[in-house]
């Protein structure tokens, strides 16, 4: 467990926090270095986001999202998203609306809340095991995003992500001052995915409205089938025929 | 050789593109309205509003999540035919007379192939084994009786061990197996076993700019024809150390991919009559890519040679310039 509770070390745009064991009507504005308790329910406005600091752990809250640390070493998250980074090995519990699993191990983990109570976990890269609160548990692997659903927590479809693009468009990741620690192998992760990179689904996984559906919005001319609400893993890819390879490029 | 400069530039184009996402970088991306959107997005946003979508796709500070496919074990396969057709201004690498007569046009064909035999990730680094081979015939174009008897096949075959470091450096160890015959009479001239250990890092100065500095270190363990033994009859005299960096550039313009090259080698030979002898090597070179479709590339190429050696009769200039074609497929 993280042995001291997060502080403040940047804040951007409009961040507030509530204190739930002194005056929960109060609404106060966030200050750098602020220490933030148990009680403590922090929210970020469009386009806002901070950064936090325990001993051996650094934590990033996006923007639109609300979020408290009940427990040393647990996140709460109601909305938004989260960036969980360690180079060290700890037990992280993570939990949303309605859900709640634990992870043991290192990394860069982001979790991001779904509109049906569960949480999207994505190891970016990451070095340990997810279990849930029904008793289920995997082994993590970098850039392959498990949905926690339901409570008792199940684990949901799995998908491999494109991390280059994750990265490139992530703003847990790129929008703060300075570089997660953890870059070097967040670079390894990508380069092994490259390497093994067998194609690409023409589509982008968005939330979860309810525990049987999941949003993805297809783009490009091969729409996969399935689009705008779940896909199996490996059904679609735009994977090209042999002899087009050969042909000119549109 | 061909089939190892893919994946050793395979591997280089693929670090750079990694590894170029630097500290740098990062803090250059504070502003969140400059953060990449990336055009796929844009599309999935634009599909999604016309279909009354509620909530913005790029709301989330996530990033945008796009399902892949991967291999399960990461064994990839590729081969590859390369046509090259070039001028050579001294193919025999002689400082005599023979030197302006022999310029000729050069038409090499190759036919290579491998396979990478894994991904192998060691928590601070990340190991790819490779194997593969080719086989070249070369022709030499000019009508002359003694350059055409020169004409040969030539085969290699490697086995090459890559450590990709998180820092963005990556090392490499491997033998490579090459021998030479001639088209008329399948003579074999030459044949050599090259182990060799090297060191590669690349950076990204921007997304079109990239470099790669290569430091290596490899021993020629090679035998002759007969015919061109020493004086003593042995063949071992061509056997030499070799020290080598290398810089190059990475350029896109446009379709086009501009690599300027500087290498330079340091030999040093033990046996023979070449015993005292030891060879400075400057090589520069440019090639221009452009890669008709995702297996199609077309290449032009140019490069200078200058080999001072401490016995003069080995030093030389050589020229060449042309262009090639390549077929490459990977699964």
């Amino acid at each position: 467990m993280c042995a001291e509770t997060p502080q403040i070390s940047y804040s951007f745009g409009t961040m507030e926090f509530i204190s739930e064991d002194i005056n929960a009507s109060e609404v106060k504005s966030l200050q750098k270095d602020q220490q933030i308790r148990p009680t403590t329910l922090l929210a970020s406005g469009k386009g806002s986001r901070c950064e936090l600091k325990t001993k051996n752990a650094l934590w990033r809250l996006g923007s639109l999202s609300f979020a408290k640390w009940p427990h040393t070493g647990e996140l709460w998250l109601h909305s938004g998203s989260a960036l969980y980074c360690s180079e060290e090995n700890n037990t992280v519990v993570f939990s949303s609306r309605n859900s709640k699993a634990t992870f043991q191990g290192k990394g860069t983990i982001i979790v991001e809340a779904l509109h049906n109570g569960g949480f999207k976990f994505i190891p970016v890269e990451a070095l340990g095991t997810l279990t849930t609160t029904r008793g289920d548990t995997q082994k993590v692997q970098d850039g392959r995003m498990l949905l926690v659903l339901s409570s008792p927590s199940y684990f949901g479809d799995a998908y491999d992500l494109d991390l280059m693009l994750l990265l490139r468009s992530s703003r847990l990741i790129n929008s703060y001052p300075e570089p997660l620690p953890t870059f070097n192998q967040i670079g390894l992760a990508i380069y092994v995915q490259q390497l093994k990179l067998k194609g690409k689904y023409d589509a982008l996984i968005g939330n979860a409205p309810t525990i049987e559906k999941l949003e993805v919005w297809a783009f490009g001319k091969n729409k996969p089938k399935g689009s705008k609400e779940l896909i199996p893993q490996r059904k679609t890819t735009n994977k090209k025929r042999f002899w087009n390879r050969f042909l000119p490029i549109d | 050789m061909k089939s190892l400069s893919i994946v050793i530039s395979g591997g280089l184009f693929l670090t750079s593109l990694v590894f170029g996402q630097n500290a740098a970088n990062t803090s250059r991306r504070i502003d969140s309205s400059k953060a990449v959107e990336p055009q796929a997005l844009q599309v999935a946003k634009q599909n999604k509003s016309k279909k009354g979508g509620s909530k913005d796709l790029s709301e989330s500070d996530t990033g945008a999540q796009r399902p892949i496919l991967l291999k399960t074990k990461g064994i990839s396969a590729f081969f590859g035919y390369d046509s090259k057709y070039y001028y050579q201004s001294n193919p025999f690498a002689t400082t005599g007379v023979l030197k302006s007569e022999i310029a000729t046009g050069v038409w090499r064909n190759t036919f290579y192939g491998g396979a990478g035999l894994g991904v192998y990730d060691m928590d601070s680094y990340v190991l790819t084994p490779y194997i593969g081979g080719s086989w070249s015939v070369v022709d030499y174009l000019k009508s002359d009786t003694l350059l055409e008897a020169q004409n040969y096949n030539s085969t290699s075959a490697y086995a090459l061990l890559l450590a990709q470091f998180g820092n963005g450096w990556s090392a490499k160890a491997g033998v490579r197996y090459g021998n030479d015959r001639t088209s008329e009479n399948d003579q074999e001239v030459f044949k050599e076993f090259y182990p060799s250990i090297g060191i590669m890092k690349t950076d990204s100065f921007s997304d079109s700019l990239r470099s790669s500095l290569e430091v290596g270190l490899g021993y020629h363990n090679n035998s002759v024809d007969p015919l061109f033994a020493d004086d003593n009859g042995k063949d071992d005299s061509k056997r030499n150390w070799d020290i080598s960096a290398s810089y190059s550039l990475e350029k896109t313009i446009s379709v086009f991919t501009i690599t300027p090259k500087y290498k330079l080698t340091y030999r040093d030979y033990k046996n023979g009559s070449n015993k005292d002898r030891d060879d400075l090597v400057h090589e520069l070179s440019a090639t221009a890519n452009y890669s008709v479709t995702e297996s199609l590339m077309l290449k032009l190429s140019y490069g200078y040679t200058n080999q001072d050696a401490s016995i003069d009769t080995f030093d030389y200039e050589n020229y060449d310039a042309g262009g090639s074609l390549t077929l490459n497929a990977r699964f």
